[in-house]
């Protein structure tokens, strides 16, 4: 299976009532490859992430990760394909009532089994991964943004996924912190897990990404590398972006 | 008004009233635990997926809500108990001597058992509709993140969600088990002797009435900060 993708898109739709979110996406994700998703707002980024571990489910076609159909799975097996897929929220949602090493460890406790010395010997390893293994003991609300996004970062690695999915990890953080999380994920891209990453971050993207997907309502309208995206972008519409997210002041007309 | 304290701390009196306060105190540890099982069973029901498990829950909720606790306890004690079976009835009525709290009230009789299952059933309706209210102001980001590590919907619920439910309705949990040490007085109406009814024999044993009253509200008011306080530690832990 070393070849096969790890996520295939096969012809997907995503409407809310009657509203269409995502019309028709057809796609593979290579086995680690690292992949930016962007785009302007409300063209559907989040959704097509959302979608790879059925937080939101298509309305047509299916997706594949690892070969089995997260679209059409049964609970239980559904259950065992997100354990290992990590997701990394805008908003950290950490577990405000757990400690960060309770943060870390509660999953591998209670969906992998594991004993308490071997959940906390993965709990040191992936904090220490994202340079928090001082922070073990306090609590989500005594760290800063950023720290609650790493420490979302250690949660998702704790369970060793082949596959990271980031939506918009640095929306929500002050801009000062948002290189230290655009950091600890560019590490990660030189161990070999997939990671699916929707963001603005356009220096990150042209120098961290193997491949950057641009959506604009509910379509891919470029898929193309980084250097051709950002040089040779072949669509109105991501001249149109690319103009407006590198210099927001500079309006499409001038 | 003149009040006469020998008539109640002294003798008989006196003893009725220790004997009912330690009645009180273990019927409100019994309810109490039954009231918080029901709380979480019924938030759990509440969120099936399946459409009549919701429903019956709401509507077992609804017929408890709206009828009278006086009521009820009439009920499980003269009409649920004589409808057990007579093999079940024979071991609630024998002696038992591990199981007798001061004063001959057996813990496994039909006055205690009645009680404890009335107060704990009428106050879990409460508390599950409190937790429910605690479980709405959680953050939807909070079944996401759960949902996306792979947890079922009881982990979900007991490890995730209602730790945080129980913080955000803190205050009003610990008001309902406040009632619900309050409420067992209500026991003394199928001869459960706990405190009330205690008083009351006092009452008609020497007439001193307001001076028992009195110090069975006194009792009451203790026992009432004590479980405030225990409570709040709780909390702090």
């Amino acid at each position: 299976m070393a070849d096969a993708p790890v996520i295939e898109f096969r012809d997907v739709h995503k409407a809310f009532g009657t509203l269409e979110v995502i019309r028709g996406i057809s796609l593979t994700i290579d086995r680690g490859s690292v992949v930016v998703v962007c785009g302007p707002s409300g063209s559907g980024k989040s959704t097509l992430i959302r979608m790879v571990n059925r937080l939101e489910t298509p309305t047509r076609g299916e997706i594949l990760v690892d070969g089995v159909s997260s679209t059409h799975c049964g609970a239980e097996a559904l259950r065992r394909l997100r354990t290992g897929v990590g997701f990394v929220f805008q908003q950290f949602n950490l577990y405000p009532h757990l400690s960060v090493r309770q943060n870390v460890t509660l999953a591998l406790l209670r969906v992998l089994g594991q004993s308490q010395a071997e959940a906390d010997a993965t709990a040191d390893l992936v904090l220490d991964q994202v340079g928090l293994a001082d922070k073990a003991e306090n609590f989500p609300a005594q760290l800063s943004g950023g720290q609650q996004q790493r420490v979302a970062i250690a949660r998702a690695l704790a369970t060793r996924p082949d596959l990271l999915l980031f939506d918009e990890p640095t929306s929500a953080l002050d801009p000062e912190m948002i290189g230290e999380v655009l950091t600890v994920i560019r590490k990660l891209s030189h161990h070999g897990i997939t990671l699916v990453v929707v963001t603005h971050e356009m220096g990150f993207a042209r120098t961290v990404a193997d491949r950057i997907l641009f959506l604009d309502q509910g379509r891919i309208e470029e898929d193309a590398p980084p250097a051709q995206f950002f040089e040779a972008p072949r669509s109105p519409r991501a001249r149109q972006f690319l103009s407006q997210i590198l210099s927001p002041l500079h309006t499409a007309g001038d | 008004m003149a009040f006469d304290w020998s008539g109640v701390l002294s003798g008989h009196p006196l003893h009725w009233l220790l004997q009912g306060l330690a009645v009180t105190i273990a019927v409100t540890l019994v309810a109490g635990a039954i009231a918080t099982v029901v709380a979480v069973l019924l938030t759990a029901l509440r969120l099936s997926p399946l459409a009549p498990v919701r429903l019956a829950t709401r509507a077992v909720v609804s017929l408890i809500r709206n009828t009278p606790l006086l009521i009820q306890l009439m009920v499980w004690y003269f009409v649920g108990f004589a409808r057990l079976p007579q093999a079940i009835k024979d071991v609630m009525t024998r002696d038992h001597p591990w199981a007798t709290l001061p004063g001959q009230v057996s813990l496994a009789g039909p006055e205690f058992v009645a009680a404890a299952w009335g107060v704990g059933l009428f106050i879990g309706v409460f508390l599950g509709e409190e937790l429910q209210a605690g479980l709405n102001a959680v953050a939807p980001g909070q079944r996401e993140a759960a949902a996306s590590q792979g947890f079922g919907a009881w982990d979900t619920l007991v490890a995730i969600l209602l730790p945080q439910a129980l913080r955000n309705a803190y205050e009003p949990v610990v008001g309902q088990y406040l009632n619900l040490m309050k409420l067992t007085a209500i026991a003394c109406s199928i001869g459960l002797a706990e405190l009330t009814y205690q008083a009351r024999q006092v009452e008609s044993f020497n007439s001193h009435a307001f001076e028992a009253f009195a110090a069975a509200t006194l009792l009451y008011l203790g026992l009432g900060l004590v479980l405030e306080r225990a409570l709040r530690a709780v909390r702090r832990a």
